[in-house]
């Protein structure tokens, strides 16, 4: 798939997206992908096997990741070049709603304290 | 050079042998033409290199970095046709026991198991077709054997005029026609047993499972690895007493009320032991009250890695219906306080049961849309018969009635099921 068709099917990703997408920065199992998000959301998400498989899987029809086998013969997934561009476009927009969070962030500032 | 090979996708692993010799012999692979099935080598120094040939997502022929830094390097990369997948060939310095990390085998696997499908597919279509050729060939030709003068055997179809009325008849085509089905029924037969082992060799399933075993131990609680060693022992020393047994046909048409019936007989202090391999027969030991979660889960296909996943994350799988495709398995997890889900996004729930819904519909759609055909065109029969009097076709009626009756039951039973699952907040 190109570019444009991947942007179009991901933007804006869920959460469950760009953190399963972000954890095969390196090569990870499935399980892998499931406690470093646990870790790195301080346990906020824990993603279920069934949402992991059906997201990686087309992910892999996608082209994002790729797949590979170990010596136990067990799963690997990691990003692919494809993956990595839809990454890049995600952070820039992350960064943005982040930038004006902050910016604005007094509007919403909780007057009663 | 150049070498025909119009079965190399077959067995894979063959292949892949080959190609090492013919690099050792100082061939290296050029270019593979899929449609004409012909190997083009090129002039090489003789080299002991591995070779892996990979089916996958079409990468744009690129090898994924993991395996680049295994030290794999493209030989060739070819799309299929309407550029889905790829085949792409590799090669690697290190020898077959050195190397660590493989191209996944999955999307091969599951190549083979679409064409092994197609091929039973139309070996149960013949099947059906010769079980009832012969049906009605066969007292024929048992009466006639026998030596009834009622029945004539007729060599060819010019014969067929001088048939006297009351006789019955069968010619030698309709023998010889009725082999020749049986004759390509046994091909497929034998085509399909060499797909599956090809399957089970790439599968090499012993040491996987046995992995897998040992991982979702790895990974599960220590208080529930004390509760199953526990329970292996109760296993060793079963009884009759201990033992119920209960019959549930049709669970996968309900499957959240299997679901709740399961956890409702955990709190009642039995615990779920096994399924038949049908699927039917629910086996209980008389135990101790348990916290289980039961989840009956369908997957229009699957493949190791649906395993995978759901093991490392805890799960056992109780039941699995056999084939990769429209699997259905039944997951258990005992917990504490939260209740495990495997659907931890509300889309991807939805998406599952939406899945769910059409697969039936597809499987429903032809049958009940054939036998209300069939009642509907009886219905404007049915007036002209009651003037002739000709109740003998009743019957008839009741044989169209009532799958129309059956099939359609079953239909609603899953749209009801379908409504109450999208209710469901979890």
């Amino acid at each position: 798939m190109c570019i444009d068709r991947i942007l179009k099917t991901y933007m804006p990703m869920t959460e469950t997206a760009f953190y399963i997408l972000l954890s095969l920065g390196q090569p990870k199992h499935g399980y892998g992908i499931i406690q470093h998000v646990e870790k790195i959301t301080n346990g906020r998400i824990k993603l279920g096997s069934g949402t992991v498989y059906g997201t990686l899987t087309k992910m892999q029809n996608s082209g994002v990741i790729s797949v590979c086998s170990d010596e136990e013969r067990k799963t690997i997934y990691e990003i692919t070049e494809l993956g990595k561009e839809l990454m890049r476009v995600e952070v820039k927009r992350l960064k943005e709603l982040h930038n004006n969070a902050v910016l604005f962030e007094e509007d919403f500032k909780n007057e009663s304290i | 050079m150049k070498v025909f090979k119009p079965f190399w996708s077959f067995n894979i692993e063959k292949t892949e042998a080959w190609l090492d010799e013919k690099a050792r012999e100082g061939f290296e692979l050029k270019d593979v033409n899929l449609y004409t099935k012909v190997f083009h080598f090129k002039d090489n120094e003789k080299k002991k290199t591995t070779n892996s040939i990979a089916y996958g997502i079409n990468q744009g022929g690129a090898i994924s970095a993991a395996l680049k830094r295994e030290g794999w390097t493209l030989l060739c990369s070819k799309k299929t046709l309407f550029n889905k997948r790829d085949w792409t060939f590799m090669e690697n310095v290190k020898r077959k026991e050195d190397i660590k990390i493989n191209p996944s085998r999955e999307k091969l696997i599951k190549r083979l198991s679409l064409i092994s499908g197609l091929f039973s597919a139309v070996m149960i279509y013949f099947s059906i077709i010769f079980i009832s050729f012969s049906f009605l060939l066969l007292p024929l030709v048992i009466q006639w054997a026998l030596g009834s003068n009622k029945v004539l055997y007729i060599k060819s179809v010019a014969e067929q005029s001088s048939i006297p009325k009351n006789m019955s008849y069968f010619t030698s085509s309709d023998i010889t026609g009725t082999l020749k089905i049986l004759a390509v029924i046994i091909v497929l037969i034998v085509i399909v047993r060499a797909l599956e082992k090809r399957k089970k060799s790439l599968k090499s399933i012993t040491k996987k499972v046995e992995l897998l075993e040992n991982e979702s131990k790895e990974y599960s609680d220590v208080n529930s690895e004390n509760e199953r060693n526990s329970c292996l022992e109760d296993e060793a020393s079963f009884d009759e007493d201990s033992l119920v047994v209960k019959k549930r046909r049709g669970w996968w048409f309900e499957p959240d009320k299997l679901e709740e019936w399961l956890e409702e007989m955990e709190s009642k202090g039995l615990n779920l032991y096994k399924l038949d391999i049908k699927g039917t027969k629910f086996y209980f030991v008389k135990g101790r009250k348990r916290k289980i979660k039961y989840i009956a889960d369908y997957q229009n296909s699957s493949d190791d890695s649906y395993y995978e996943i759901y093991t490392q994350d805890g799960w056992e799988s109780v039941f699995a219906s056999k084939g990769d495709f429209l699997k259905w398995t039944i997951w258990s997890k005992k917990y504490k306080e939260d209740i495990p889900r495997i659907y931890s996004e509300r889309s991807d729930y939805l998406k599952q049961l939406r899945k769910r819904l059409f697969a039936y519909t597809c499987y429903f759609a032809p049958l009940l849309g054939i036998t209300s055909y069939f009642f509907i065109k009886m219905l404007n029969l049915l007036p002209g018969l009651i003037e002739k009097d000709r109740f003998g076709i009743l019957p008839l009626y009741l044989f169209v009635l009532t799958p129309l009756l059956i099939w359609g039951e079953l239909y609603v039973r899953v749209i009801r099921a379908y409504f109450r699952a999208i209710r469901v907040n979890s």
